[in-house]
């Protein structure tokens, strides 16, 4: 179960950056940017696993006599990382508003005055 | 151009082949090799029922300790929880300045254009022509011969007036037991920012502009903040370190510790900023759905859908 | 080390923040209270930087402060800890010492624009998440302040949103940064997977004993992040357009300080968590990405039109030295790498500074059209000169100092390892500094000095509050070029001390033997060689007795040289003055009876010239024209021709045209194409890593 989820999160990164690096339209390459965020948090969350264990909370009426928790430190790291990729995304999707009133276009071709 | 491209091409594979086969190999070894941190060897209930009786020792990760300590020196049931605001409560307050940085720049962004004298260009063109946006016409209808069919938004309407109570109080109380379920300041917080987008679909621009007031909420994120940045000097002052927990009251029923605050501090804090987020870009886009005449919906305030492209702006004077 | 004093970093810190919360409050009211909050927001960390110079530079000591009082149990860390050695107490003072000069700037150089609340807002807090990526001392912690750094610096790039490609600018660099910001989070989760643990003094405790092939993968991820952040080889181009269209304060911000934090997080990577700086791939590889960065970016700098550009390729260029020198792994080249950080922030910060000053007097930077403003702008030229003297390493500047050390540690280098690769770096950097004072030479001609564009006639010198921080940056260039000696031994050489010396930073932080118990022996202070027999102070002297001596000889006049009323008079007297007739062909070489009785224009007296460029000849020519060159100038304007700096090299671009055409294509100003460069860097190093490593 661990392998799978190490191995989707290396090509949810791959794919992301393959967005980003292919498309055109400048909010494909934002949610390039997404996906190479969800691949990195799918990892940290994975890394956390312990198989067979439960939530790390210390809810008495769910736990039993042999259940153990999972890693709750990659946890907290996740949430901020999640936080930390959704301001990123507004602060993108701001500037993609105003470069589309500013230059009239999406196209990340044409958006090139600053080159050579 | 065609061999350039596919130089690129070849580039682009190559590269991402190399990516992902290093990735794979060592996501394979991290999956192969046990890990060393197995959570196997606490006992949780006897942890709960007696907070002191462990052993730290023999420990084999900070996660093993952080669980073992957790029930003597933190109020909360919550491991998570208590490893977000207690003993790495110094990353969440950069991460909560993450979302007001995020705010501040989008603000600097999405200004309304009063620049004194900003037409001095860098290189060669002086100033550009602002192209405006075309705006779809969301209202739809068939024109048939001089009559004309609109959507009233009846069922957005009295959804939004069921739900939105509901919102706000599922997501205050995700808040505000997040110490003891899954939860906190940040998922409940955005919860509760979802509001401004139920409004918004409901009522329009013209019934956002009249719930809610920007400056109002970019002013009392920013009190959360001093607040938050406050409790945790509050441990430098009594002489400690930084955020350190010193208010700390747990005797069974009623529990209580600079964490407790801390959160909700971080749950306005999320709330007031995201719903300012919003209203700032909707306003910047300024198209108006959902807006229809004056007499079937109640606003008593003339609603047009902004067919003429406006500038791309938010209203400065909101703030 | 009292309680009392370990508190200060994180007072500093926080000093930061709530100065920033406080302006985004109340910062709309009033303009004075404003600035009253920002001057206090930046003096405060500063002084209480300087204030832990005593105790963590000159004594030893190392700051070690756990948040919360989650002290470390049972040799674990559970909680997040500051530490502040002398390497982060280095960087430290090079950020507070920016964001001080450069609020004091911005005080005036802003008042042109609105929105100035968020604008203070934006710039404290990425001052307080600078201050906290150098002083902390956990891997996550780090990571966080990275990502509000890049927030805040997307944000105040495209500020001015009206000018062109600021958008697109900040556009650019949040995309190919969110690159970096990706790598560094697999690089630390898989860290965490190997070692449970995010401590910066705990990872270096355990990792030299537990290397495998992840945490191999986890370096080179690592090191991609960093290098991201630095804006090195590859990734440069986000970084040149950024430094271009953001204001002149925030251009130092990134150039002197954004990049320093890439450099820092690359030493503490490479020297301190890690620890393989002593194995020569890793040291190839970073040398290798140093010079690269060098040598292109002041070659791209030759083609650039744009003032500001043009400094953004040599701080970039700039910045390839530093690594260059702290990827060698000796403890010169550490030092050398440290003393030229701090001097890039002083001259570049000052040189910056000087292109803000253009830009607010005369309105733009572009070099085609500017010239000669030496003439309305003295003090500002005065001060460029100082730059550009240090950063083309001219004695004795403190250019100078860094980069002679820097040759020498790269070369002592290459003959004490036997490989002829590290000369091969030294020459590359002496290439690369010559180049980077023809370019110099270049601006200063086209910018300072030869013509003042008429269009610039109404330009004013910039007012003296935005030249007090500009002379605080020149004052400090001179004086960390005249003593060198004292720099290294106080200020570069604890730092280079204490990012060798690990067995300390890790007994600091978990307590005494810890660093025995893992086998990491704890080394003793490495002594560095002075400069040799180099003294500043004779250089200087050297320098203003020929300066005097060429000013002496070019003012005693020749006694045949008369004034021009005289030499009027004389030509007048030989028969080689003619008539002025300003119907040129009409009148070329026939008597024109009314032109003589003609009032004579303003022009045709002597001492107005109409043709600038024929000026001061003892021919015909004082207002009178000699009709046989009528041909030449009838009908035409006499123009403002003056000789660019554009034109100055023509040679040497013409003969590597191929070169020069390649990398300006390349850089395509598409940001999907650098999105490629980065992956291609991040592919090649990965397949580095881990078939060399």
């Amino acid at each position: 179960m661990i392998l799978e989820n190490f191995v989707a999160s290396f090509f949810l990164i791959a794919l992301g950056l393959y967005c980003m690096a292919t498309k055109k339209n400048l909010i494909k390459i934002l949610i390039g940017m997404g996906l190479c965020d969800y691949g990195a948090n799918l990892l940290i969350v994975s890394v956390g696993f312990n198989p067979g264990g439960t939530a790390p909370i210390f809810t008495i009426s769910e736990l039993s006599r042999d259940s153990f928790f999972v890693d709750p430190v990659p946890q907290a790291l996740t949430l901020t990382s999640i936080v930390i990729g959704a301001c990123t995304t507004a602060m993108v999707l701001g500037l993609v508003i105003r470069i589309k009133a500013k230059y009239g276009t999406l196209d990340s071709t044409k958006i090139r005055k600053l080159r050579g | 151009m065609n061999r350039k491209t596919r130089i690129r091409k070849i580039e682009l594979f190559v590269s991402l082949a190399v990516i992902l086969i290093i990735g794979v190999v060592g996501a394979a070894r991290m999956a192969g090799s046990a890990p060393t941190y197995d959570g196997s060897r606490t006992d949780v209930v006897g942890l709960y029922e007696n907070p002191a009786n462990y052993d730290t020792a023999d420990a084999d990760g900070v996660s093993d300790i952080i669980v073992k300590e957790n029930n003597q020196y933190t109020a909360a049931l919550n491991t998570v929880y208590s490893v977000t605001f207690n003993f790495r409560g110094y990353d969440t307050l950069g991460e909560s300045f993450i979302l007001v940085g995020a705010i501040a720049g989008t603000m600097a962004i999405l200004r309304k254009k009063g620049n004194k004298a900003s037409a001095q260009a860098v290189g060669t063109d002086a100033g550009t022509v602002v192209k405006p946006m075309k705006v779809v016409d969301y209202r739809g209808g068939a024109k048939k011969k001089g009559k004309t069919y609109r959507q009233k938004p009846v069922i957005m309407q009295s959804c939004a007036n069921i739900l939105l109570p509901f919102t706000l109080v599922y997501g205050w109380y995700i808040v505000l037991h997040g110490a003891m379920s899954p939860g906190g300041g940040f998922q409940g917080g955005v919860i509760s920012a979802g509001i401004v987008l139920l409004v918004y679909l409901a009522f329009g621009l013209t019934g956002l502009r009249k719930t809610f007031h920007p400056g109002f909420l970019h002013s009392s994120e920013t009190i959360a903040e001093i607040f938050y940045i406050c409790v945790g000097l509050a441990g430098v002052f009594a002489g400690m370190n930084f955020c350190f927990n010193f208010v700390f009251i747990n005797n069974g029923t009623f529990r209580e510790e600079s964490a407790m605050l801390m959160n909700d501090a971080v749950g306005y804090h999320v709330c007031a900023g995201i719903c300012c987020l919003l209203i700032m870009m909707l306003e910047a886009l300024d198209i108006d759905m959902g807006a229809s005449d004056e007499e079937e919906s109640g606003i008593a305030k003339k609603a047009a859908l902004s067919v003429n492209a406006q500038e791309l702006t938010y209203r400065e004077a909101d703030i | 080390m009292s309680a009392a004093v370990s508190n200060f970093p994180i007072i500093a810190i926080i000093t930061f923040f709530l100065g920033a919360f406080l302006i985004a409050l109340i910062g709309r009211l009033n303009k004075v209270l404003r600035n009253v909050l920002v001057f206090i927001s930046v003096t405060v960390p500063l002084v209480l930087m300087c204030l832990l110079i005593k105790p963590v530079m000159t004594d030893g000591q190392i700051v070690a402060y756990w948040m919360g009082n989650w002290a470390p149990v049972s040799d674990w860390a559970i909680g997040i800890g500051i530490e502040v050695d002398a390497l982060g107490l280095f960087f430290g003072l090079i950020v507070t010492l920016a964001a001080f000069v450069s609020a004091l700037y911005s005080f005036t150089y802003m008042n042109r624009d609105d929105s100035l609340e968020n604008y203070y807002t934006l710039f404290l807090m990425l001052s307080g998440a600078l201050l906290g990526l150098t002083q902390s001392g956990d891997l996550f912690n780090i990571f966080v302040m990275i990502e509000i750094m890049t927030m805040t610096i997307v944000a105040l790039t495209a500020f001015r949103v009206d000018y062109d490609g600021a958008l697109e600018g900040g556009l650019k660099y949040m995309v190919v940064g969110s690159i970096g910001s990706t790598c560094l989070l697999v690089g630390i989760a898989m860290t965490y997977r190997q070692l449970h643990t995010l401590n910066l003094a705990q990872i270096a405790s355990k990792l030299p004993g537990n290397m495998n092939a992840v945490t191999i993968a986890a370096f080179a991820f690592l090191l991609v992040g960093f290098i991201t952040k630095a804006s090195l080889f590859p990734f440069h181009p986000i970084e040149a357009d950024a430094q271009t269209v953001a204001p002149a304060s925030i251009s130092l911000m990134i150039s002197g300080v954004i990049t320093k934090c890439g450099v820092y997080g690359l030493i503490r990577v490479c020297y301190n968590l890690f620890q393989n700086i002593d194995a020569p791939s890793v040291e190839i590889l970073i040398t290798g990405f140093g010079a690269l960065s060098c040598f292109i970016c002041v070659t791209m700098a030759f083609n650039q039109h744009n003032f500001k550009r043009l400094l953004a390729f040599h701080s970039i260029s700039q910045v390839g030295y530093v690594i260059a020198a702290a990827g060698l792994g000796t403890a010169l080249g550490l030092n050398a790498g440290l003393y030229h950080a701090m001097n890039h922030l002083l001259f570049k910060g000052l040189l910056f500074l000087c292109a803000g000053a253009v830009e607010y007097a005369a309105g733009t930077l572009d070099l085609d059209r500017l010239g000669g403003l030496s003439k309305k702008m003295p003090k500002t030229c005065a001060l460029f000169l100082i730059g550009a003297a240090s950063i083309s390493g001219l004695p004795p500047f403190n250019g100078f100092a860094s980069k002679w050390l820097i040759y020498q540690a790269s070369f002592e280098k290459g003959v004490s390892s036997g490989n002829f690769y590290f000369v091969v770096i030294c020459v590359i950097c002496l290439i690369s500094s010559v180049l980077t004072l023809a370019s110099f030479v270049k601006v200063s001609q086209s910018v300072f000095f030869g013509q003042l564009n008429p269009e610039f006639e109404d330009t004013k010198e910039v007012p003296a509050a935005m030249r007090i921080p500009m002379w605080i940056l020149a004052v400090l260039c001179i004086v960390t070029g005249l003593f060198p000696n004292q720099v290294m031994k106080y200020v570069t050489g604890p730092a280079a001390n204490a990012a060798i010396n690990v067995g300390t930073y890790i007994d600091t932080m978990l307590g005494q033997n810890t660093a025995a118990e893992y086998g990491i022996a704890s080394q003793a202070t490495t002594e560095i060689g002075k400069i040799g027999i180099w003294s500043p102070v004779s250089w200087l002297l050297l320098l203003l007795i020929i300066t005097c001596a060429v000013c002496l000889v070019s003012v005693i006049e020749d006694p045949k040289k008369t004034t021009e009323e005289e030499r009027f008079e004389y030509n007048k007297s030989k028969g080689r003055i003619a008539k002025f007739s300003r119907d040129g062909f009409k009148a070329a070489g026939k008597e024109l009876p009314e032109a003589e009785n003609a009032p004579a224009e303003e022009y045709d007296k002597p001492g107005h010239h109409r043709n600038p460029v024929l000026s001061g000849s003892t021919m015909t020519f004082t207002g009178e024209r000699d009709p046989k060159y009528e041909v030449f100038f009838s009908g035409e304007m006499p123009e403002y021709s003056q000789v660019g700096g554009s034109d100055l090299f023509w040679g040497f671009k013409h003969s590597w045209r191929r070169y020069f055409s390649y990398w300006r294509k390349w850089h395509s100003g598409i940001v999907n194409d650098y999105v490629l460069y980065g992956v291609a860097a991040l592919a090649f190093v990965l397949l580095y890593a881990v078939l060399f490593v």
